[in-house]
């Protein structure tokens, strides 16, 4: 099983540098998340780990096995599950599935029966016959996610999993996902959404433009189970924002003090306690929601931490 | 090797999927090929083609009347059968009329020479037509294109990203287009020769003219396709490296690989071997489309007694039937056949368009370049 090592990896498109000097190590059998928001080069990191495109600068090794002098070798091992599904939309699921059979050249590559058995466990083996065109985003994504599979790959690359799928699926591929890395399988996971990661992943790195920080498992979960509440309320008054500064002293408010946005130092055991809490500063509560912490957020969280 | 023809099949197998791409496919080169061919051998003959070089100032079907006039006047005025033949015939107009009148009347059917500019414009086309520059382009210029377009498909579904991920390396992934535009070119070649064929045979159907057909033997497509082979790979890479943001590889495809296949072309031209090739395919080839059979006298007989017998002029069957073909063999035997040593032209003319191919991929890739 491959360990990875990206040497000071840099792309540029045009004049515009998208990835710069970027050098981490990935280890065997590891979940590795590559989390940062939209434009920061995290597809474009994937596509030079699958080797679908060359880095303008630096190398990739898999096993000591340089990316760009043995891509054959390497791509027989790879699984890659691009953004969207790259699926071909007018043939049918079983079309699709039997191209990318064909041209896995590696001797272990998966079963029709072992395919099967994944259709079966992901809920698509009804629609085999089916155009691909006519399946929702969600099945599309189960469908490239199997076939990124027939390779029986040692290192998966997901692109965005979490991107057009409903939670239900989502769970369920988390669940898979877990289980490849079980079996060793290495993971490299490109998401904005942070939720996902939880249980999931081993390491997580920021990345924009350049990798800016690396934490563990731990540390992410601790880091992100502050819960970030957003509240909407009357114009608060001056009392009430000192009150609520106690909290989080960087809250945020909007001109008309109608929105506030706080995050809290531990986490939210129930929401009727926060409830009294705010009621008790003086502030006039209409409705108050917890809401996903962004890359940037748990970034700047990070940073505070340092 | 094994996904060069997997993806290339596939590609063929997707663009299927659409009857009416299908059907456009096969069916459009088939009708087009067919009315063109009827077409343009209907208003280009052997007969039209010499009277059109010879008569440039005058209209061709009187002159060709004028000779059967003449002719008739000359067998009125000297053969020992005319007062015989008017005494049976016992006709209002006189012979010399009557053979000028139905001939006038036969060539127009004939020689259907309406317009003698666009008869003109037609038999230079047709003169200067390159066969081999035709099989040439079929055989690489339309797959490249073909491949280009087919890779345009695949890019709707962005498809092209996970098959390098699965190994597949940019240059399998383009000769497997090229191979799907080679195959579905050679589709469009069967269905445009379809239509040449039934063309022809329709043709040849209605006016007085032979249909044959010569194919080069084994050897000769070969090294056709050989050379087919290799332009397609190196427009192709053109092409391609053009589109491509690397800078490198648009220098090597835009600037270096048209020099390349040029230099190897007129290395390859030098060769007597290549040279002999190219003579004898274009000596074959010049069979299938270029040299017309002139009309034949036993036909040409046939059908001008025909229309004479239309005509009701009974008696002057038998001498209209003698004059006319007489005419026209005396004015067109003389036609002269196209010349078959082309390969200078061949050569010239496929160095002008890689000229101006070299040129366009300069430009293009300078674009590109500037671009990024």
């Amino acid at each position: 099983m491959p360990t990875i090592q990206l040497t000071n990896i840099s792309k540029k498109y045009g004049n515009k540098e998208v990835l710069s000097e970027i050098n981490a190590t990935i280890r065997n059998g590891e979940c590795y998340a590559i989390i940062g928001s939209n434009g920061k080069g995290k597809s474009t990191l994937l596509k030079i780990l699958a080797g679908v495109i060359p880095p303008s600068k630096g190398q990739i090794t898999y096993d000591n096995l340089i990316l760009h002098k043995n891509r054959k070798k390497i791509a027989r091992e790879l699984g890659y599950v691009p953004e969207t599904p790259s699926l071909y939309n007018e043939c049918t699921v079983q079309e699709n599935l039997d191209l990318f059979k064909k041209l896995s050249t590696n001797k272990d590559k998966l079963s029709n029966d072992k395919i099967q058995e994944w259709l079966k466990l992901l809920q698509v083996n009804s629609e085999l016959k089916t155009k691909v065109a006519t399946l929702s985003k969600g099945m599309q994504y189960k469908i490239s996610f199997i076939r990124s599979l027939i390779n029986n790959p040692k290192v998966l690359l997901l692109d965005e999993p979490n991107a057009n799928i409903d939670n239900d699926t989502l769970l369920q591929l988390k669940k898979e996902l877990i289980q490849l890395k079980a079996s060793g399988v290495t993971i490299i996971i490109v998401t904005h959404q942070l939720n996902f990661l939880t249980g999931l992943a081993d390491r997580i790195a920021f990345l924009q433009n350049s990798l800016k920080t690396e934490i563990t498992a731990n540390e992410f979960f601790k880091l992100n189970k502050r819960p970030l509440l957003e509240v909407d309320c009357e114009p608060a008054s001056d009392a009430c924002i000192a009150a609520l500064s106690q909290k989080d002293p960087d809250l945020q408010i909007n001109e008309d003090r109608t929105h506030i946005r706080l995050q809290l130092n531990e986490t939210l055991k129930n929401y009727n306690e926060f409830i009294t809490e705010l009621l008790a500063t003086g502030l006039k509560v209409k409705q108050f929601y917890e809401v996903a912490i962004t890359p940037e957020q748990l970034y700047k969280r990070i940073i505070k931490k340092d | 090797m094994v996904s060069i023809f997997t993806l290339g099949f596939h590609s063929l197998k997707l663009l299927f999927k659409s009857k009416w791409l299908l059907l456009i496919i096969f069916l459009l080169p088939l009708l087009i090929s067919t009315f063109v061919t009827f077409g343009l051998q209907m208003a280009y003959k052997p007969v039209s083609s010499y009277l059109i070089k010879s008569n440039s100032e005058n209209d061709s079907i009187e002159f060709i009347a004028k000779k059967a006039k003449d002719a008739g006047e000359m067998f009125k005025n000297e053969s020992d059968l005319y007062p015989v033949v008017e005494k049976q015939m016992a006709m209002k107009t006189e012979l010399p009329e009557v053979v000028e009148n139905t001939s006038r009347h036969f060539l127009k059917l004939l020689l259907p020479v309406y317009y003698p500019k666009f008869g003109k414009m037609i038999d230079t086309a047709m003169t200067n037509l390159n066969v081999i520059l035709v099989v040439l382009f079929t055989i690489s210029v339309l797959p490249a294109i073909l491949g280009v377009f087919i890779m345009n498909l695949d890019k709707k579904d962005q498809t092209i990203t996970s098959i390098i991920a699965y190994g597949v390396s940019s240059f399998e992934y383009l000769f497997s287009k090229l191979f799907a535009g080679l195959l579905l070119s050679v589709l469009i070649t069967v269905a445009s020769l379809i239509g040449y064929i039934v063309g022809t045979y329709v043709n040849a159907a209605v006016t007085a003219q032979k249909f044959s057909i010569h194919v080069g033997n084994i050897n000769q497509i070969v090294i056709l396709g050989i050379i087919g082979a290799f332009c397609a790979f190196a427009i192709s890479v053109m092409i391609s490296f053009i589109i491509t943001e690397n800078k490198a590889q648009i220098i090597v495809g835009g600037f270096f690989t048209p020099i390349i296949v040029i230099a190897i072309f007129v290395f390859a031209i030098q060769k007597p071997i290549i040279q002999n090739s190219i003579n004898d395919i274009q000596t074959q080839f010049s069979n299938i489309n270029i040299e017309r059979i002139p009309v034949d006298k036993k036909e040409v007989s046939f059908l001008a007694e025909r229309q004479i017998y239309d005509r009701s002029q009974m008696v002057a069957v038998k001498i209209g039937a003698e004059i006319i073909p007489d005419a026209i063999s005396e004015i067109t035997k003389d036609t002269p056949k196209f010349s078959i040593d082309q390969t200078r032209n061949t050569i010239t003319t496929f160095l002008g368009i890689t000229g101006i191919v070299i040129f366009l991929s300069f430009f293009l890739s300078i674009l590109r370049f500037r671009s990024l």
